[in-house]
C-alpha cells in the first residue's frame, strides 16, 4: 500500500501533466518547474505520481461515458486526500476533469462511481467545508488551468516584475483552443467569446499579442479528429495557420498541448510560412530567463531558433 | 478587408447535400432509433428546427460533406444506417451548442451516436489501440528514445513516472475496466 499523504500533503496544488507533455513536450513540464523556481512559489505546487490519463474524452467519453466518469474521478480522488486544487496544463485535461465534477454532483452517477472505485479502495466525496453560516457541505475539487493560476492567484504583477529577458518585439499569435472556453455548460474561466488572459499573459512579458481573423477557431484536432482522419484535422488547421501567417505573426502561443501538437507536426505537411508553436509555460520560462536548452524545443517540429538567438540572451 | 482567399476556402469546400435531394424508402425509417439515442444521453432529436446554425460553426461542416444539420435531419427520420456510417470526425469543439437556439447539444448528440457505433458496429481502431495504452501504460501516448533522451538532458526524471507509483495506477485502471466491462466492450484483453 502506497501512502498518499506524505510530505507533499502540504502543497495546495497539485500537479496534473497528463500525456501529451511528459510524453511529447517534456520541454513544458520543465518550464513550468523553472517558472515556480523562478517566482519562488515552488512549495505551492508537488507532483502526482499516481495520476493517469486523465482519461482522454476522445476516446472514453466518446465510447463509455461511465468508464470515463470513474477513470476521471480515480484521478480526483488524488487530490481529494491531500485536499489539493489539481492544476492542468491542457485544454482537453481541463474540460475533461472539469466536466467530471460537475456531473459527479449527481447522486446516481456518484453513486455508481463509488461503487466500482470500491474495488481500488478510493471514494469520491468532494472536499468539506464549513460555510460561513455554519453548514458542512462538501466541495467539488476544484479542477485548475495553469493559466487561471498563474493569473488570479500568482498574478501579472508577480510575473511581471520576474521578467528578465523582455521579450520586446515579438508578435504573438494567441491561439486559446476550444475546450479551454467551452462547453459553457461547465464552469467558465473566462469570458467564452471575448478571452484575455493568455494574452494578457503574453504582454505582461514584454511581447504584444496579434489579433488575426476566426482567433477562437478550432485548431482541428480533439474529439478524435486528429487520430481519425488526419487529412481533415490538417484542412482545419490550415485555415488557422493560414489567418495567423496573413497577419505576420512570429510565434504561436497556446494553453494546451495537443493543440500545440497539432499546429506545431501539422506544418510539415502544408506549404506554408513556418510559424513556430509554444506552450504559454514556454515563453513565461524564456521570458524569465530560463536556460533556452530547458524549453525542450529539439521536440518540436518547427524551429525556433531566431526566437531563441534573440530572446534566450540572460542564462 | 481582404476576403479572397475565403471565398477560395469556400469553393474548394464541400457542398451541403440537401437531404432532400436523396431518395429514402420507409423500410430505412427506424423510429426506435430517437429513443436509442436519448438512453445514450444524446438528447431529443425531434426538438431540433433545422436552422442550420450548428452547421455554420461547426469547422467539420466547413471542411466535409457531414453537415451536423443533415446527421440531425437523418436522426428525427430514424434513418439509423445512414447516420452511424458518418465517420467520426466531430472535434467536440461545442460551438453548435453555443449556437443552438432550441437548447440542443449536437456535440453531445454526435457522442450518444459514437455510443450506438461502438455498441453496434465495434469501436474504430484507433480506440482501440488508445484503450490499450492507457490500461497498459496509464498513458494515452508511447514515449519514444528521443524523448526519453531529450526529458534526461533538460534535467527531468527519465522517465515520466515514479515506477513504484506507476504499477499500482495501472492495476487501478484495469481493475476499473474490468467493473465497467469496458475491455470486453472495446475488445481488449487486460490478463487476470
Amino acid at each position: 500500500m502506497i501512502d498518499t499523504k506524505d510530505a507533499r500533503t502540504a502543497a495546495k496544488y497539485g500537479l496534473f501533466y497528463g500525456c501529451i507533455i511528459p510524453n511529447r513536450y517534456p520541454g513544458i513540464e520543465r518550464s513550468v518547474k523553472v517558472i515556480f523556481e523562478k517566482l519562488g512559489c515552488n512549495q505551492l505546487f508537488s507532483e502526482m505520481p499516481q495520476a493517469t490519463c486523465c482519461p482522454v474524452p476522445g476516446i472514453f467519453y466518446s465510447s463509455d461515458k461511465d468508464t470515463w466518469l470513474v477513470l476521471a474521478a480515480r484521478n480526483l480522488c488524488i487530490a481529494q486526500d491531500r485536499k489539493q486544487e489539481l492544476v492542468t496544463f491542457c485544454n482537453g485535461c481541463f474540460s475533461s476533469l472539469l466536466m467530471a465534477t460537475e456531473q459527479l454532483s449527481d447522486p446516481k452517477k456518484l453513486g455508481m462511481v463509488n461503487r466500482i472505485l470500491k474495488n481500488v479502495f478510493m471514494k469520491y466525496t468532494g472536499v468539506p467545508r464549513v460555510t460561513p453560516e455554519g453548514r458542512r457541505i462538501l466541495e467539488p475539487i476544484k479542477v485548475r488551468h495553469f493559466v487561471d493560476v498563474l493569473y488570479r492567484d500568482i498574478g501579472l504583477e508577480t510575473i511581471k516584475s520576474a521578467v528578465v529577458n523582455p521579450l520586446n518585439g515579438l508578435r504573438v499569435a494567441v491561439h486559446y483552443g476550444c475546450h479551454y472556453l467551452r462547453p459553457t455548460e461547465n464552469e467558465c474561466i473566462e469570458d467564452p467569446v471575448n478571452p484575455i488572459m493568455v494574452d494578457d499573459i503574453v504582454a505582461s512579458l514584454g511581447a504584444k499579442s496579434v489579433n488575426y481573423e476566426n482567433k477562437l477557431d478550432c485548431c482541428g484536432a480533439g474529439g478524435g479528429v486528429r487520430s481519425h482522419v488526419v487529412g481533415l484535422a490538417a484542412a482545419i488547421s490550415r485555415d488557422k495557420l493560414m489567418n495567423i501567417s496573413n497577419v505576420g505573426a512570429d510565434l504561436i502561443v497556446t494553453p494546451c498541448p495537443y493543440c500545440l501538437l497539432q499546429l506545431d507536426t501539422v506544418q510539415e505537411r502544408l506549404e506554408l510560412p513556418r510559424v513556430p508553436v509554444f506552450h504559454v509555460a514556454q515563453l513565461i520560462a524564456l521570458a524569465l530567463g530560463a536556460d533556452p536548452q530547458c524549453l525542450g524545443l529539439e521536440a518540436h517540429a518547427v524551429r525556433a531558433d531566431e526566437i531563441i538567438s534573440k530572446y534566450g540572451g540572460t542564462k | 478587408m481582404d476576403i479572397s482567399h475565403a471565398r477560395k476556402e469556400f469553393i474548394i469546400s464541400e457542398k451541403e447535400r440537401l437531404l432532400e435531394e436523396i431518395p429514402i424508402v420507409d423500410e430505412e425509417c427506424n423510429r426506435d432509433f430517437i429513443r436509442a439515442i436519448i438512453e445514450m444521453g444524446g438528447g431529443d432529436v425531434q426538438v431540433c428546427l433545422q436552422c442550420g446554425n450548428c452547421t455554420g460553426v461547426c469547422p467539420v461542416s466547413l471542411k466535409t460533406e457531414n453537415k451536423v444539420r443533415n446527421i440531425i435531419k437523418m436522426c428525427q427520420m430514424g434513418l439509423k444506417e445512414r447516420v452511424l456510417s458518418t465517420p467520426w470526425v466531430c472535434a467536440t469543439c461545442h460551438r453548435c451548442y453555443e449556437h443552438c437556439p432550441a437548447g440542443m447539444n449536437p456535440a453531445e448528440l454526435i457522442i450518444a451516436l459514437r455510443h450506438i457505433v461502438v455498441r453496434e458496429l465495434g469501436p474504430p481502431p484507433f480506440v482501440v489501440s488508445i484503450s490499450n495504452n492507457v490500461a497498459n501504460l496509464g498513458q494515452a501516448i508511447e514515449i519514444s528514445d528521443k524523448i526519453l533522451d531529450l526529458r534526461k538532458k533538460i534535467g527531468l526524471n527519465e522517465k515520466p513516472f515514479d515506477e513504484r507509483y506507476r504499477s499500482k495506477a495501472i492495476m487501478d485502471i484495469k481493475t476499473i475496466m474490468k467493473a465497467t466491462g469496458y475491455d470486453k466492450l472495446i475488445g481488449i484483453d487486460l490478463g487476470d
